[in-house]
């Protein structure tokens, strides 16, 4: 047989330390042994790139990464080997590139590999021995995972990635809102440009040392992503104000918390991880479609009273459009908000204290322009719906462009959810868009021009253009003591959707009526009755 | 899907360019698909691709798989682009997931080749600096190793070693823990 030219070790040395950049670090470093060729191309790259992976310290399986229930972790040898790795790319803050990825057998477990906590007194820990390296001082790109084995079940090569993606987001439907704590002081911040973190159930205070006097404290920080992770609503805000340079917020199965105290108000920071309360909670069921394999994964609708689920991603686009500048949060300008639980459960956020209202609707999104919002309703939920709604219209005092899509809560496909079901709601929502784009072609030519309108008319099916109808307020949103400069002075364009029952419908139409009446400077509605039962109120 | 179809429409409407492998293929693809090589979005540019932009390094074998991936790429871009910037209605996320979902499949299922021509197809991403591709094609060696041995990695890649047995010694002594 002849034998296959060695077109590896041909590659140039770019492209060698590219891969070896996105090996593990003991596999990277091993690679010196290969052949002359391969002597010096680890680690002197020009982007280095370390990844430290604990799968490989699997003393049970010898690295291989199957499916383990009980794994033996040899904590020396990763600490060992993670000093080495670090420490060969020198003590200058030479590494721009970190990963991490912790897998054990459970959140403990995790704890006591990331950091340390007041019943584990491990000598070494990963916030400690690894990001408080010196090497990791400058680092740009740093990701932070932390996975119990019983939900990586894993994997060939192949498959890897989608299977990996998979399990997290099982992951986010166990009962646990992430299995460690992390201390952003821990973070290496000079640098940070790029930070994602999997599976933190605490982000905690204090924030990293400015790396100069006046500074900020992640002064080139552009994007982050939060994965199945919880943080305080507080801890969340103060490390944006701390990113002048934020464009890019990713938060993905998120729980916000939202009711503990300020740090600043309780400095023995002893309510932390007390209660969760109430919070924002982004849950990707929706991407729970896996195979079977995924067992375990429950889907949200177990508990109503813990906080509802939301899932946020905000989108970087007027970066990418025009290279605007972005300076933080805050001036985010769109925002897709996509809750897979009743939307009732924000209200719950504006019912804390006064103080929270405050840093909720001044700071949270004071330039959004764009906002669009799927949410779920439970029929009798209309005065928390109400607040809800109202509660995100004071978060965004400029908001201009408004598409709020609601249904009722199906709870049905709660209950199931495998693959069939997916893909039956992924056709049935395609081709309910279609359809919709059809309705709200038609219905636009009847609401296209707010100024035009004296009265609300529906009844386009029944093709009585007088029909008037009497509708009521909505408790919790069109009461006196809300405010909304928005809709005073910059909503210009609103659209409702719904897919409701028949007798949730009239909320729908109180709804409307909400926006006509306080909307001041509205100049386009569009509304969609899906199927057009709000017609037969 | 909506999304998809929008982002074919305009890129029918947009320029095509002519791609000219070395064994003197002509491929027309689009300005959208052609772009994700950085190299070739230059040349754009510049304004000199009149005529074909000859690509002397990849064979048309490759060129057909790298068109592959851009086009399948640049649908991608551009429905996502078309759901975020213009609240277009069928903007919702889960037709967006789904969307991803596929493209993954795609990707996978792209990364099925021999290694020949997969060193083949690292070259060309290289070359034509497409990033999406240069990491995927990377991420699949750097996979291959991942818990291997050097022993094994050699007999994988046929990698010749020819250092002597005291080089080796020395290099492994230099980082032991990398061998333990």
């Amino acid at each position: 047989m002849a034998a296959e030219p060695d077109r590896l070790s041909a590659l140039p040395d770019d492209l060698l330390r590219r891969i070896l950049g996105l090996a593990p670090a003991r596999e990277a470093a091993s690679t010196a042994v290969l052949s002359r060729r391969w002597r010096g191309v680890w680690p002197t790259a020009p982007s280095p790139a370390v990844i430290l992976d604990i799968r490989l310290y699997d003393r049970t399986r010898g690295g291989d990464s199957h499916i383990s229930d009980r794994r033996e972790i040899d904590r020396d040898a990763f600490f060992h080997d993670a000093e080495a790795a670090l420490a060969a790319h020198g003590f200058s803050g030479g590494i721009r590139s970190l990963a991490v990825h912790v897998e054990a057998n459970g959140p403990e477990a995790i704890q006591s590999f990331m950091s340390q906590y007041h019943y584990h007194r491990e000598p070494h820990y990963i916030a400690g021995d690894v990001l408080g390296h010196p090497a990791c001082r400058h680092v740009e790109v740093l990701t932070v995972e932390g996975v119990p084995s019983y939900l990586s079940a894993a994997t060939t090569t192949a498959r890897r990635r989608a299977a990996s993606r998979r399990h997290e987001q099982s992951a986010v439907a166990q009962e646990h809102d992430g299995y460690y704590k992390l201390s952003l002081g821990s973070v290496p911040s000079a640098a940070l440009r790029v930070h994602r973190i999997a599976g933190c159930k605490d982000l905690t205070h204090p924030l990293p040392a400015p790396p100069a006097t006046g500074a900020a404290a992640f002064p080139w920080l552009e994007s982050v992503r939060l994965h199945h992770c919880a943080v305080s609503i507080f801890t969340l805000q103060d490390m944006i104000a701390a990113s002048p340079c934020l464009g890019d917020l990713r938060l993905e199965s998120v729980y916000l918390k939202s009711k503990v105290s300020r740090p600043s108000t309780d400095p023995n920071g002893a309510v932390y991880g007390a209660h969760y309360g109430y919070g924002l909670y982004n849950n990707n069921s929706y991407y729970n479609n896996g195979d079977n394999d995924c067992s375990g994964l429950v889907l949200p609708g177990r508990d109503l009273a813990r906080g509802s689920k939301l899932r946020v991603q905000e989108e970087p686009q007027d970066r990418r459009a025009e290279g605007a500048e972005v300076q933080n949060f805050s001036n985010a300008k769109f925002l897709k908000l996509k809750l897979n639980f009743a939307i009732s459960e924000i209200a719950a956020v504006i019912e804390g204290k006064k103080k929270q209202e405050e840093l909720l609707a001044e700071t949270l999104f004071s330039n959004l322009e764009g906002l669009e919002v799927d949410g779920q309703y439970i029929p009798g939920s209309e005065a928390a719906v109400g607040a809800a709604i109202g509660n995100l219209l004071r978060c965004c005092p400029v908001l201009r462009d408004l598409k709020l899509k609601l249904n009722t809560v199906d709870r049905n496909f709660r209950k199931t959810g495998r693959r069939s079901d997916w893909s039956d709601r992924l056709y049935k929502s395609t081709f309910l868009e279609r359809k919709s784009k059809m309705d709200t072609r038609k219905s636009a030519k009847h609401f296209a021009q707010r100024r035009y309108l004296e009265f609300i008319s529906l009844g386009e099916r029944d093709g009585d253009d007088d029909y008037q109808c009497e509708v009521s307020d909505i408790p919790g949103l069109s009461d006196k003591w809300f405010e909304f400069s928005c809709l005073r002075d910059h909503l210009t364009r609103a659209r409702l959707q719904f897919r409701m029952d028949k007798h949730s419908s009239s909320f729908g139409m109180q709804l409307v009526k909400f926006f006509l009446e306080r909307a001041t400077v509205l100049e386009e509605m569009y509304i969609d009755d899906g199927n057009r039962k709000m017609c037969e109120l | 899907m909506a999304s998809a179809g929008s982002g074919d429409e305009k890129a029918a409407a947009a320029a095509m360019i002519t791609l000219i492998s070395s064994d003197n293929e002509k491929f027309e693809v689009t300005e959208a698909t052609a772009t994700l090589s950085q190299t070739i979005r230059h040349m754009i540019e510049d304004g000199c691709t009149d005529g074909g932009v000859p690509l002397p390094n990849v064979t048309s074998k490759i060129l057909a798989r790298v068109i592959e991936y851009c086009k399948k790429h640049a649908t991608a871009a551009a429905g996502e682009e078309g759901s975020s910037s213009s609240f277009s209605d069928a903007a919702f996320l889960e037709v967006d997931r789904a969307f991803l979902e596929e493209l993954e499949e795609f990707d996978d299922a792209f990364l099925e080749v021999d290694r020949a021509t997969l060193f083949d197809l690292i070259l060309a991403a290289n070359y034509l600096d497409i990033k999406g591709l240069l990491n995927l094609t990377c991420q699949k060696v750097a996979d291959s190793v991942k818990g291997k041995t050097p022993e094994q990695i050699r007999e994988m890649y046929n990698i010749v070693n020819d250092l002597t047995p005291e080089e080796e010694a020395e290099i492994r002594r230099e980082t032991q823990w990398a061998f333990e």
